[in-house]
């Protein structure tokens, strides 16, 4: 069901973690992403592990509503899993009719799922603990330099803050047209993906006007409570770095010593 | 400058939608007069297509006029200039409730447009907060506006206006896709804001939510029909019949009883007003009895 | 008929945000019934229309279409369907096809009929909701307007000949010439077909005047099952839940209220003036 979704959600909270400036935790999160990729053995992976653990316990999330939300994705770690254990070529140490595990394979499947696994937990802790708009706040100011050379970063973040304010709008919306649709004896479940992609049609057609509709009411919307770009806006919230950041800075730049000494 | 005692004038305004297709097309608004006094409670009423929409988007100045003058706190609306200014004193809340939310957060949604004006974080923090608490969702701040009801969602709306400190708020058809108790909820606060000073300009279609106005203005087919008090356009219930408006139902039933020849004063329009000639006629009864 | 038995349906079982939508419901509808719910936003309405046309499966319960039970595993999706219409609330933003007349013949079509069956259901059912069949049939339904879209699409349910037809809110945000269109269509199709038709409405005048069964529907329960006269009668109960009688009724209770002898509280306009008349002319 839609309502169980939860990666991209944000958790109620006010732990050390949810209380971070919204900068520190986006710059942790690609941080940590990258040390993921430069992390090279077992050690490396172990300490990256603990570091996330950590994190988590710091955050109070409950594991469980972590879990929830990347269960759609875990189909495509094992995918990626089975699909590295068959093609890496080396020393045989076991054999499956055609197929053959090696010990690389073994190796590089376990190494990729591993990070995959972590990098999305990783990054569904940055959503579960900063609030959209904080997120989008944040993204807005560290890219903001970038717009002497054009990038328009208040557009980017006012787009992003839009697309996740009307993304339970929309679903919703799917939901009540594709039941009324099946009220008139539509079927999305049975037949061939070329009958089940026309199939679709009675649900794109109204959800694309749909969207429309919105996109116009909203824009007008916006319009009448003076909108007009980025220019002499302020804001409400202004970010402010405290002695939090600091700590998490800290933290960061000692756990990324660490794999890049110890890790490779 | 000094304040205008009417904060909406109109002098022959007209509106005519550009289409390709001309028949289609014609004035939305067709030379219309008329002023709004400032810190009155307006009811405009007209059945859909009748204009009053486009006349909402005009005092917002988010259309212009193509013919006429339309001024607000004295700014004319047809001058870009002033734009800012006009969509400031004028507020708007709109018909659909999911549609002018902007953000994921409540309150963040509500400083949505202090911050548009440029005002400091301190101080827009204190808008909103008083805004929350005048709608009386001040609880909800930190929710996400698609988990609250429509009711609530429009009261959120208000609060986005009210915390621009406007002068005046235009209402477009704001209850017209609620249920009966977030209706009253809206009403009640149109009304709280009344009483306060603001100016209202409720736009509908419920009769029954006009009779309670100062002033109607009755639209139909891109023109003014009526215009007056409640009881001065109330009591035409044949004239808003023939152009298929309902009649309040005080009015309906003072027109039976006036049939069997009981003497009921034309200016009875509010329930309230009927149950008190009621009270009395029947006191008097006992009286002499 | 329709013969609901203690069903009960939750959302998110198990979960922390569990909820109950609708707990032990059970009532009957006679066949050739105009049936009325009510129950404010949330009360659980909207799941028990879903229900009753297998949009949902209760997590206990069953619920009775003629001799059919819809709610067993494995039953025939579509024969449902067919046998009940449902109307969603704003249905003309299920508008998809390129003309009016393709539009309304999506549902027979899914019923697998032949193209000349639906051909004539198409024409059928644009005449039933009023529209000339020649004149609408090959527009666009994106350029009519609100009221006639909404016809085009209570059409493209009635077309399926739907034993029991489902309306949720069908006059939802019309202006009141529609509305009263649209509820005169309604009423027409009801005499025309001899189905049963359920309305659901936040208009109590609606439901009053044109309803012989009302259910009302409170927190995912059935609290009142009975005629107009019976339900409204418990006026007090109606305001406790947050809804009410009629305006007219209410009118007439407020006045008994404050001391004015009222007798007989009727629930429309001519009634209620009626009372009121006897007690001034004494």
């Amino acid at each position: 069901m839609i309502r169980d979704i939860t990666l991209g959600q944000y958790y109620q909270g006010t732990s050390l973690i949810h209380r971070l400036d919204p900068r520190t935790k986006i710059i942790a999160t690609i941080l940590y992403i990258i040390v993921l990729f430069i992390a090279q053995n077992a050690f490396g992976l172990a300490i990256s592990t603990l570091a996330l653990i950590a994190v988590i316990a710091l955050s109070k999330v409950p594991l469980g509503f972590i879990l929830r939300g990347v269960k759609p994705i875990f189909i495509i770690i094992v995918f990626t899993f089975v699909l590295n254990l068959f093609m890496i070529p080396g020393e045989a140490i076991a054999v499956l009719g055609p197929l053959t595990i090696t010990r690389e394979s073994l190796r590089t499947a376990s190494f990729l799922a591993g990070r995959l696994v972590l990098l999305i937990f990783g990054a569904s802790l940055l959503t579960l603990t900063t609030k959209p708009i904080g997120l989008t706040d944040g993204i807005e100011k560290l890219i903001s330099p970038l717009r002497r050379i054009g990038v328009p970063a208040h557009e980017i973040a006012m787009m992003m803050t839009i697309a996740l304010r009307f993304i339970p709008t929309l679903l919703e919306e799917t939901d009540k047209i594709m039941k009324a649709q099946q009220a008139r004896g539509a079927d999305f479940e049975t037949g061939s993906l070329v009958k089940r992609a026309k199939n679709l049609i009675p649900i794109l057609v109204p959800l694309f006007i749909s969207s429309f509709r919105i996109a116009q009411d909203l824009a007008m919307a916006m319009e009448a409570r003076c909108y007009r770009g980025g220019e002499g806006r302020t804001r409400m919230n202004s970010m402010q770095m405290t002695r939090l950041d600091l700590a998490g800075f800290a933290f960061q730049a000692a756990f990324a010593a660490i794999i890049i000494i110890f890790g490779r | 400058m000094p304040k205008e005692s009417d904060i909406i004038r109109a002098d022959e305004l007209t509106f005519e939608y550009i289409t390709d297709e001309s028949a289609a097309g014609g004035k939305a608004i067709d030379s219309v007069s008329f002023t709004v006094k400032r810190g009155s409670f307006t009811a405009i009423i007209g059945r859909n297509g009748s204009g009053k929409s486009t006349l909402a988007k005009n005092m917002n100045a988010l259309l212009f006029p193509t013919g006429g003058k339309l001024w607000v706190d004295g700014y004319d609306t047809s001058n870009e200039e002033y734009l800012w200014d006009i969509r400031r004193c004028a507020a708007m809340v709109f018909q659909n409730p999911d549609n002018q939310l902007v953000s994921t957060i409540v309150e963040d949604d509500v400083a949505f447009g202090p911050e548009n004006l440029g005002i400091t974080p301190g101080k827009i923090r204190d808008r909103v907060d008083e805004a929350l608490k005048d709608v009386g969702m001040y609880e909800f701040r930190k929710k996400a506006p698609h988990l609250l009801s429509g009711g609530q969602k429009q009261r959120i709306a208000i609060a986005g206006a009210m915390a621009m400190h406007p002068d005046c708020i235009i209402m477009d058809e704001p209850t017209a896709m609620l249920d009966p108790k977030g209706r009253s909820a809206v009403l009640n606060i149109a009304h709280k804001l009344h009483r306060r000073g603001m100016t209202i300009v409720l736009i509908t279609h419920f009769m029954e939510e006009a009779a309670t106005a100062d002033d109607v203005i009755i639209m139909d087919g891109g023109h003014i029909v009526m215009k007056g008090t409640p009881e001065e356009v109330f009591s035409r219930a044949d004239e808003l019949r023939a152009i298929n408006l309902d009649i309040p139902i005080a009015v309906r039933l003072a027109e039976h009883i006036r049939a069997a020849g009981i003497d009921l004063p034309k200016s009875i329009v509010t329930e309230d007003e009927l149950a008190d000639f009621i009270l009395k006629r029947t006191e008097t009864h006992d009286k002499g009895q | 008929m329709i013969k609901v038995s203690n069903i009960t349906h939750v959302y998110s079982k198990g979960l922390p945000d569990e909820s109950v939508a609708l707990d032990d419901v059970s009532f009957t509808i006679e066949d050739g019934s105009f049936t009325g719910i009510i129950g404010h936003t949330g009360s659980g309405k909207s799941t028990l229309l879903q229900h009753l046309n297998g949009l949902l499966k209760p997590d206990s319960g069953h619920i009775f279409v003629g001799d059919t039970d819809i709610t067993e595993k494995g039953s025939n999706l579509l024969e449902i369907r067919r046998k009940v219409g449902l109307v969603f609330q704003y249905p003309e933003y299920q508008l998809f096809e390129e003309t009016v007349a393709m539009d309304v013949a999506f549902g027979p079509k899914n019923l697998g009929l032949s193209d000349e069956e639906v051909r004539a259901r198409t024409v059928e059912a644009l005449e039933l909701v009023g529209l000339d069949a020649e004149e609408f049939g090959g527009k666009s339904p994106f350029e009519l307007s609100g009221g006639q879209k909404r016809r085009v699409a209570i059409a493209g349910v009635v077309a399926m000949r739907p034993e029991v037809l489902i309306l949720d809110e069908p006059t939802a945000g019309l202006d009141p010439k529609t509305h009263k269109d649209v509820l005169g269509m309604i009423n027409d199709i009801h005499e025309k077909q001899h189905n049963i038709t359920i309305l659901v409405s936040h208009n109590m005048s609606d439901v009053a005047a044109m309803c012989d069964h009302v259910l009302v529907i409170n927190k995912g329960k059935l609290v009142m099952d009975g005629t107009p006269e019976e339900v409204f009668g418990r006026a007090d109960e109606l305001n406790e839940m947050g809804l009410s009688a009629p305006p007219a009724a209410e009118f007439l209770r407020r006045l008994k209220a404050s001391g004015v002898p009222i007798g007989r509280i009727p629930l429309d306009v001519a009634g209620a003036a009626d009372e009121i008349i006897k007690v001034l002319g004494r």
